[in-house]
């Protein structure tokens, strides 16, 4: 007996393409592991930290005083949107030996991925308070990346934030410095280093490694950004990145054109936040 | 060949002239002032954008 498609045995590319646009950007997205991620429907977020408490120690007499606490005014505002559009015709995807529609949306996907990263990453540079300057070579020069990577812990060591994990981002140009700095390690660690094949942490600290050219010195939507020669290290999970609703897509016929008009889109706003935003380091490279 | 096409074979972004650069560079400085004093501040003073700028001017 044949069977007949019903809701649940069928759907639309484009209701499968949000779905998995979603788990890419998830998988993906460097800004997901290294901050708290809000898709609420909301523009603004206001600073979710008050000021630190201070405990009184006396001699015990029962009584105490109640203090006053304080919040500063701080907001993230979602103000910018990511877009990327393309036109694909009939012809093209007929004609095509293989599935131009896959295609073009891995390539949409990735576009849209890559520009959200550098959007966060190059806020948390920004706005990090907490300051670096690495030894002449930077972290391409093997020998400097231990004495790095100590600085850099010192930098957040004690603050109890330190469980959330600690990140680095660095460019896929400083890569060759990490990799022979960890294969030259004691033998355990080389062991486990040269086993594993690729680099995920350093001294307990987790490496992300972002493309070329990713710190850049450019106007990126409502914020302009000085960060080339400049890298990005802290806390993980104390600086916000707002993307309501997450990245959504659409696809559309239009006038005068065979074939569907392909969009993908998604709103942005970040903020680290005032109280915390020491754990996050600006590193500059010497 | 339309238009779209070529756009979506892969665009190059035209190539900037040295003198374009700078100003460029420049006009992003005057903006980076306003929205971010207290940083402009600290790389001004260490030297990076002239640093930056001399790169641009070789």
């Amino acid at each position: 007996m044949a069977t007949t498609n019903t809701n649940a045995d069928t759907s639309y590319r484009a209701k499968w393409f949000a779905a998995n646009l979603q788990q890419t950007l998830k998988a993906a997205l460097v800004a997901e592991k290294i901050c708290a991620v809000d898709n609420t429907d909301v523009k603004y977020i206001w600073n979710p930290y008050g000021n630190a408490p201070t405990t009184v120690i006396q001699a015990i007499v029962g009584s105490y005083v109640p203090a006053t606490y304080a919040s500063t005014l701080d907001t993230l505002t979602v103000a910018d949107e990511f877009i990327v559009s393309e036109h694909i015709h009939d012809f093209e995807s007929v004609m095509q030996n293989g599935d131009i529609y896959a295609s073009r949306l891995e390539e949409l996907t990735a576009s849209v991925k890559t520009a959200i990263d550098a959007y966060v990453i190059n806020g948390l540079c920004e706005e990090g308070t907490g300051t670096y300057s690495t030894p002449t070579g930077g972290f391409t020069t093997a020998a400097n990346v231990s004495v790095i990577m100590s600085n850099l812990l010192s930098k957040v060591a004690g603050y109890a934030d330190t469980y959330k994990g600690l990140y680095l981002v660095i460019e896929a140009t400083d890569v060759p410095g990490f990799i022979q700095a960890g294969a030259s390690q004691g033998f355990s660690f080389a062991d486990a280093w040269l086993n594993n094949g690729w680099m995920t942490s350093y001294m307990g600290v987790d490496i992300y490694v972002v493309p070329s050219g990713t710190f850049t010195d450019t106007a990126k939507g409502s914020r302009t950004d000085t960060n080339s020669g400049h890298r990005v290290f802290g806390v993980k999970g104390i600086a916000t990145y707002a993307s309501p609703r997450g990245v959504r897509y659409e696809e559309k016929s239009i006038g005068a054109e065979t074939g569907k008009e392909v969009v993908v889109w998604g709103y942005c706003g970040f903020r680290a936040w005032i109280a915390k935003r020491a754990l996050t380091v600006d590193i500059t490279l010497a | 060949m339309d238009k779209k096409i070529r756009v979506r074979v892969g665009e190059q972004p035209a190539p900037v002239g040295k003198e374009e650069a700078i100003a460029h560079f420049k006009a992003l400085l005057e903006a980076y002032k306003i929205q971010n004093p207290v940083k402009y501040a600290a790389k001004e003073k260490s030297g990076e954008f002239e640093a930056k700028l001399a790169k641009l001017q070789e």
